[in-house]
């Protein structure tokens, strides 16, 4: 079944094919508000003083790395960059359109800091053979994101599930 | 350890400006976590719905406010099972499944999480933190340098799987 996949697709796997850079650098005011919606206390968001305790300045909440490298959704200059690219590339060329995520994970190896400046990569791991669900008939597949911060140190990787489908 | 053992349960109540300030400020533009009516009217949903940022932002509160400040967080996997909308109470029911000490001042725990609404699972997650269970506290994971970190995580996820 997987040679019915289009070869477009199958050459994509575990390559590298999108990337992202930060359109803004870390901020200390949108981490805070974040940590204020959710009502996070934890003082190395907040209080320098507490911090430097653990992480020499204040950190950003770990919640928040994948969207240090979305776009604006409006920029006076260019057209917005969608996130995970890759995603809405396998479901136009697999002609699924529709996709929901069925499943996150990401690990965090480095803290993220005001001022840092993240970069991101794409890569597909995986892909299933044809499914029919409840939702519709398509596939699932499993794109690897890697965060960079600006000394190209690995700050963290995310697994994103996806389901492509139509009704 | 082998037997898993029961955390307090928190509670978090949703509203439309907790949801919405939750996007707005993960930079997650998609309407049906800011925009009610697209939500209602378009995207055929009940309300605007949590967004996985502020989800996990609360996973992740819920194990820092449990073992402290220091709590570095290794590894957090999710799924959504029910979209979370506004003024419903979450509530977050926790075990810790094991417990791996890979010296002396750093332990690993393996905490499974399902995030209720009315007794029905709207969500679960499983989550590596690293904690220091020491009394004395001296050293915080986060003076770790993110190469051994990462060997950690390897070490604890692979004894996982």
């Amino acid at each position: 079944m997987q040679a019915e996949l289009p070869k477009e697709i199958t050459k994509l796997i575990g390559k590298i094919s999108f990337e992202d850079s930060s359109p803004i650098l870390v901020q200390k005011g949108l981490w805070q508000n974040f940590c204020s919606a959710i009502e996070d206390s934890n003082p190395i968001y907040w209080n320098e003083s507490e911090a430097i305790k653990h992480t020499d300045e204040l950190i950003a909440h770990p919640a928040l790395l994948p969207s240090w490298v979305h776009d604006f959704e409006w920029h006076p200059n260019r057209k917005k960059v969608l996130p995970m690219q890759l995603h809405f590339h396998l479901k136009e060329v697999l002609n699924l359109p529709l996709g929901i995520v069925t499943e996150v994970e990401i690990e965090y190896y480095e803290p993220i800091k005001n001022g840092d400046e993240i970069s991101s990569n794409q890569k597909l791991l995986s892909i299933t053979d044809p499914v029919t669900t409840k939702l519709g008939n398509g596939r699932y597949w499993v794109i690897e994101v890697t965060y960079f911060n600006q000394k190209e140190i690995i700050v963290g990787k995310q697994n994103m599930h996806f389901l492509g489908y139509k009704k | 350890m082998s037997s898993k053992i029961a955390l307090p349960i928190s509670k978090f109540v949703t509203s439309v400006k907790n949801i919405q300030a939750g996007a707005i400020y993960s930079r997650d533009w998609a309407p049906l976590h800011s925009d009610q009516d697209w939500a209602i009217n378009k995207g055929n949903l009940p309300n605007i719905i949590m967004n996985n940022y502020t989800l996990n932002g609360l996973v992740i509160k819920y194990v820092t406010d449990l073992y402290g400040d220091a709590t570095r967080i290794g590894k957090v996997s999710f799924k959504i099972k029910k979209p979370i909308c506004p003024n419903e109470t979450l509530e977050f029911h926790g075990y810790v499944i094991s417990e791996d000490k890979v010296s002396d001042e750093l332990s690993f725990l393996n905490i499974n999480l399902d995030i209720k609404i009315s007794d029905q699972i709207v969500s679960s997650a499983k989550i590596i933190a690293g904690v220091n269970l020491t009394e004395k506290k001296i050293n915080s994971p986060w003076k770790i340098d993110s190469k051994k970190w990462k060997s950690y995580i390897d070490e604890v996820t692979t004894d996982k799987s």
